[in-house]
């Protein structure tokens, strides 16, 4: 054991001397693995990044709300058929909270809209203005900073208060006190009631610069020709399923479907996307892990194809090494440790790119990509794996050189 | 009656059997016995080195049976063979056969890598072996930075490091002007007296006469085996 540990130490020295004596033609070879390697490690970045994303962002859908919708979230194709179907109503909303317990489930309507928000001469463009209700605060998870939310008078009374973001706090108000005063928009004016909790942002998109406001004031000031969506919150999570059926029977009773018939309405719910989403990247790791086991094997064969030079470059070197008593096995153990080194250093050159890439991206993008550790292991075990996979035929020719002919050998 | 430490019976060595077949040894018959010192001369192309080499565990015969302290090499395996390449046997090469991008010391202690001696063991060894031929002032040199002599003593130095009984030289002088030859055979006359075996191939009688023992090779077969009279 020792002995081994020796030698092994003692054929690295003479690999890295050799790699030396070789810098361009090691680095060359080593290309195959650089990009194999770089492949894999930088799309398992890539989508780790796009998972932290991902996650953070579906956490805000809520994993046991159910979107009442016109449309699905994902959908093939056949988009003309969603369209003829009949608007989401505050009727429909109105019937599902009158026949639904909520111990069970929290019932509320939602609508948005962009428009320019004014204060004071100043103003900001493209606001999301979102229509609530007094149980939007629990099923859209909105917590007060300051002030406070909408109380059910004003939101049965259609007043026109408003509850703003962060952002708008700080770009409209320049982070005064907001509390109390009045905001235009549409030259309608609503008076400060609440601020939220800073949320921050999320797939590059800031989530503070939302502002609520009550959704009878939303009719009454940007029309009522729209079409909601209801979302229901399922307070035990095992009722999901029995609640998600009760509401589609529920929709269709109240739209007089008649059975059979397909639902003229959507329920989404945040497992759709995540399937979808993983297919997606299901995808591009199959696609990543085809190129890179393209460009490893490439690389492979190309290291194969220079241990071979090496061998023979070096038989006269082998033949003396025999002489004084290196044993097959050693010298087979020599060129396989050289394989594998020459391998390790694309493997760690392609980690090291891989980290700029991800950095890269991270810059570039609004997905924070990182190398995760397991993706470095991963690449290094390929390396490795290359090195001792296709280092073995070289090997074994290095090892059965005859002793007394390699001497000769000029 | 003591066993030899080589004993060779009918040894035959033919090349290139298929074509035209060159008979390098015909049929030797050949003991040695511990601490004996031998000179093989014969002109070029008589087979010595196939000799030197079959002896030295680096080539087979064709034919006839080689036993090594009573063993027959033929049936040995090939780590066996390298483990007596390795401890049992000095090779010392006309052309030094010296790793040429290595110092002096590590191509001594590569004797010692092979038999797993620790590093520092290695070392001190390695240098102790270099001093014995004198040059353990240029240690760290490599073989193209030192004279013919001094890689030599190198190469010497390398086949002694791990205490041999048996040390074979082929035409160790070939390389060397008369006066570095003389410096090596010195050093093989000091190894013989402390109690090495010792078989050398040379051209020159002067270099032949500093063994007990000349056998003179012509062909292929032992033209001559004789004692060396001391004066
Ligand atoms: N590998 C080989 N293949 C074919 N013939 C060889 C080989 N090695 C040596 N010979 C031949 O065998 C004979 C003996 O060679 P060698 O032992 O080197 O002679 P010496 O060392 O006495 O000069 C020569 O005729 C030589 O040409
Ligand atoms: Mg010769």
């Amino acid at each position: 054991m020792i002995t081994l540990l020796i030698k092994l130490k003692e054929n690295i020295i003479i690999a890295l001397k050799a790699l030396k004596e070789h810098k361009m033609r090691s680095v060359l070879t080593t290309l195959g693995i650089i990009i194999g390697v770089l492949t894999v490690v930088s799309v398992a970045s890539i989508i780790s990044g796009l998972n932290e994303g991902f996650k953070d962002r579906l956490s805000f859908l809520g994993s046991n709300t159910l979107y009442i919708q016109k449309y699905p979230w994902m959908s093939h194709g056949d988009w003309y058929k969603y369209r003829n179907r009949p608007d989401i109503s505050m009727q429909n909303y109105k019937y599902l909270v009158e026949h639904t317990d909520d111990e069970n489930v929290i019932i509320a309507p939602s609508l948005s809209t962009r428009r320019e928000l004014k204060f004071d001469g100043d103003k900001l463009t493209e606001v999301p203005i979102n229509g609530v209700t007094k149980e939007s605060e629990i099923v859209s998870n909105i917590s007060i900073a300051e002030g406070r939310f909408f109380t059910n008078l004003e939101i049965d009374r259609r007043k026109n208060r408003i509850v703003i973001g962060n952002t708008i706090k700080e770009k409209l108000f320049e982070n005064k006190e907001p509390l109390g005063k009045r905001v235009k928009i549409n030259g309608k004016p609503f008076y400060v009631i609440g601020v939220m909790e800073k949320k921050g942002k999320f797939f590059g998109n800031d989530m503070d610069i939302n502002v609520y406001i009550p959704i009878g004031s939303f009719f009454k000031n940007f029309g009522y020709h729209r079409s909601i969506s209801i979302e229901a919150q399922v307070v035990e999570q095992a009722m999901f399923e029995a609640t998600k059926e009760k509401l589609r029977y529920l929709m269709r009773f109240s739209r007089g479907l008649k059975p059979g018939t397909e639902d003229n309405f959507s329920i989404n719910q945040q497992e759709t996307i995540q399937q979808q989403y993983d297919s997606l990247t299901n995808g591009l790791y199959t696609a990543a892990i085809g190129i890179g086991t393209l460009a490893l094997l490439v690389g492979g064969i190309g290291i194969m194809n220079i241990m071979l030079v090496s061998v023979t470059e070096r038989q006269k070197e082998i033949g003396i090494r025999k002489a004084i008593g290196a044993t097959n096995s050693i010298i087979s153990f020599q060129f396989l440790v050289e394989s594998v080194i020459i391998c390790s250093l694309g493997g760690i050159i392609a980690l090291i790119l891989s980290y700029f890439v991800a950095i890269g991206i991270s810059a570039a993008t609004p997905f924070p990509a990182s190398v995760p550790l397991w993706s470095v292991f991963m690449g290094l075990g390929f390396s490795w794996f290359i090195g001792i996979f296709f280092g073995l035929y070289p090997a074994h020719q290095a090892a059965k050189l005859d002793p007394i002919e390699s001497l000769h050998y000029e | 009656m003591q066993v030899p430490l080589i004993d060779l019976r009918n040894i035959r060595k033919t090349y290139g059997e298929d074509k035209v077949p060159v008979h390098a040894l015909r049929k030797i018959d050949l003991a040695i016995k511990n601490n004996e010192y031998v000179s093989i001369m014969g002109p070029s192309g008589s087979g010595k080195s196939t000799l030197m080499n079959i002896i030295g565990c680096l080539d087979t015969p064709t034919e006839g049976q080689y036993f090594l302290e009573g063993e027959e090499v033929h049936t040995m395996n090939d780590n066996t063979l390298a483990r007596i390449r390795n401890r049992k046997i000095g090779f010392v090469f006309q052309t030094f056969n010296l790793l040429p991008r290595a110092s002096a010391l590590h191509n001594v202690e590569l004797p010692l890598i092979y038999s797993g001696l620790p590093a520092d063991e290695r070392k001190k060894r390695a240098e102790k072996a270099l001093e014995q031929v004198k040059l353990g002032h240029r240690k760290d040199h490599n073989p193209n930075e030192l004279s013919g002599g001094q890689r030599q003593r190198v190469a010497i130095a390398r086949a002694l490091v791990n205490r041999p009984s048996l040390l074979l030289a082929d035409e160790p002088t070939g390389n060397l002007d008369s006066e570095t030859g003389e410096e090596i055979m010195e050093l093989f006359d000091i190894l013989h007296k402390k109690g090495n075996t010792i078989l050398m191939v040379t051209h020159e009688e002067h270099v032949a006469n500093h063994a007990h023992r000349i056998i003179n090779i012509l062909d292929g077969n032992i033209a001559q085996d004789r004692g060396v009279v001391k004066k």
